[in-house]
């Protein structure tokens, strides 16, 4: 590195007056620390000689460097703090937030009375599908859509099942398996006409080696 | 808004006790369910008001019941079910006419 | 009921992507919104205290930001950027808080506990670097060390922190760059 030919090791930063750009720039060499900061920001990219070759600007760049690690180290304690917390505000929050808000369209079920108004909400439907998937190993389910008028008794409709499959599986077969799980499980909780169960493999899950792994709890 | 009738707090047992029901939950409006959901929090209590909703219109009795079931469960067999048992206990009972019998299957498994 | 911690099952959603867990949790699924919630609840509540300045309030402002969350999920078309669209509901959260706090006290206004701010170079040998840095930050101006969150912890761009925080970009560049110099500043008493 060619910045370290001017070491200015051991020099202090200038302590300039914050409201004087004038004595600020006059003390970076004509720059201002703002400039510095997006400089560093862009990985010191390109290259600028007249602050590269500035032992003034080389002292602020330093320091901003450093504010950088100590921000960085900061933030590393808060959050090793807050992920040590106890669970409470977790369940706190789960136990805050309503159903409600997913539920859905109403998918009729028959009933020969007149009066009977017999439903299954699609909040419901999706919920199993997703349940379904997730009692298979080495996949996992991600959106559901119904598509199609699923209000409407006898209307064909399309599923949409986005997954993600562990590599190595076979895909077809898993893809299979799923579907005829997943039409099975509309055969018994809901009329539907299913037309097709369409299920698009969005990502492949690459196990992460041992040394990769997230940390345990 | 909601009207008690004779019935409506014996229709909670009913449904809770129709094979396949799992869950029962409040059936009022959203608004209606954000209220007491509302109040329950500010009170800190469970709500008074029946799980099953009950209304009472110019033409007839309303009757709706919201409900988990089983994963073993078809849910037509048992939102069958569910109707029927109140159907039953309605007419026993001597009710106003019924205008309709809403079961909502909201949760599975 | 008790409210003990939850019982935590590692189940494949933990490794689930942040794509797939937005997608579920916006059908509904309230266990993938668990794992969101475990995933950035801990990075939106630093974030919440660092731009409160304090942690009084950041329980109330994380719950109802996952509770937005949860209700709007739906309309983020990017599952995939659940995270940075998390960070910017705290973030709008926080701020709320901030703006309501004002005609009850005027932060910029009171000198009061602030004694810190002017320890004795002491106190800054002792305590370390990023002790010393969490006490410079408190003690910043409100505005300032808002800006500075959004740029350091949520890693907004200047234009975003100006529609954000409802100012010029030029004028959030000059609380960033007053904000950092009073940080290095503060930083050079510590050696």
């Amino acid at each position: 590195m060619t910045r370290s030919e001017h070491p200015p090791t051991g020099e202090r930063f200038v302590a300039f007056d914050l409201n004087d750009t004038d004595r600020e720039q006059a003390g970076l060499h004509g720059h201002t620390i703002e400039e510095l900061s997006d400089y560093l920001d862009r990985g010191r990219t390109p290259a600028d000689p007249s602050i590269d070759d500035s032992p003034e600007c080389e002292i602020a760049l330093r320091s901003l460097e450093r504010l950088r690690r100590v921000q960085l180290n900061l933030l590393d304690s808060d959050l090793s703090r807050e992920s040590a917390r106890d669970d409470s505000w977790v369940s706190s929050i789960l136990d805050n937030i309503s159903r409600e808000a997913h539920r859905g369209r109403e998918i009729p079920l028959a009933h020969p009375s007149p009066t009977a108004r017999l439903v299954v909400t699609e909040g419901a439907v999706r919920g199993i599908l997703r349940e379904t998937g997730d009692r298979m190993a080495n996949i996992i389910v991600g959106r559901c859509v119904l598509v199609g008028d699923v209000e409407v008794p006898g209307m064909p409709v399309t599923v949409q099942v986005d997954v993600t499959i562990f590599q190595g599986e076979n895909i077809p077969m898993m893809a299979d398996r799923l579907r005829q799980l997943m039409f099975a499980a509309l055969q018994q909780y809901t009329e539907l006409v299913v037309a097709a169960i369409d299920i698009t493999v969005r990502d492949l899950y690459v196990e992460p080696d041992a040394a990769a792994a997230p940390k345990g709890e | 808004m909601t009207v008690l009738t004779p019935a409506t707090e014996q229709l909670d047992e009913l449904v809770r006790g129709v094979q396949g029901v799992d869950a029962l939950y409040p059936a009022g409006s959203i608004v209606e369910n954000a209220l007491i959901t509302a109040a329950r929090e500010m009170a800190h209590r469970p709500p008074a008001a029946s799980m099953v909703a009950t209304e009472q219109r110019a033409d007839g009795l309303r009757v709706t019941a919201k409900i988990g079931i089983g994963a073993a469960e078809s849910s037509g067999d048992v939102c069958r079910r569910v109707h029927d048992a109140i159907d039953a206990q309605l007419r026993q009972s001597g009710n106003s006419p019924i205008a309709q019998i809403a079961v909502i299957v909201a949760r599975i498994g | 009921m008790p409210t003990t911690a939850r019982e935590q099952i590692t189940s494949p959603l933990d490794m689930a992507s942040d794509q797939t867990l937005a997608d579920r949790a916006a059908d509904g699924d309230l266990r993938a919104f668990e794992v969101l919630v475990r995933r950035y609840g801990a990075l939106m509540r630093v974030y919440a205290t660092r731009v409160l300045g304090s942690n009084d309030e950041t329980d109330d402002v994380v719950q109802e930001s996952f509770i937005t969350a949860w209700q709007q999920l739906r309309t983020l078309e990017d599952g995939s950027a659940v995270k940075s669209w998390l960070m910017r509901i705290v973030s709008r959260k926080s701020i709320d808080r901030l703006r309501a706090r004002r005609p009850h006290i005027n932060i910029d206004d009171m000198d009061a506990p602030a004694p810190e701010s002017h320890a004795p170079h002491v106190l800054a040998e002792v305590e370390s670097q990023t002790e010393a840095l969490s006490r410079v930050l408190a003690a910043l101006p409100e505005d300032q060390r808002r800006c500075w969150t959004l740029r350091e912890l949520a890693e907004y761009s200047y234009g975003d922190i100006a529609a954000e925080v409802d100012l010029p970009v030029s004028t959030v560049r000059g609380l960033l760059a007053r904000a950092r110099k009073t940080l290095l500043r503060e930083m050079e008493e510590w050696r």
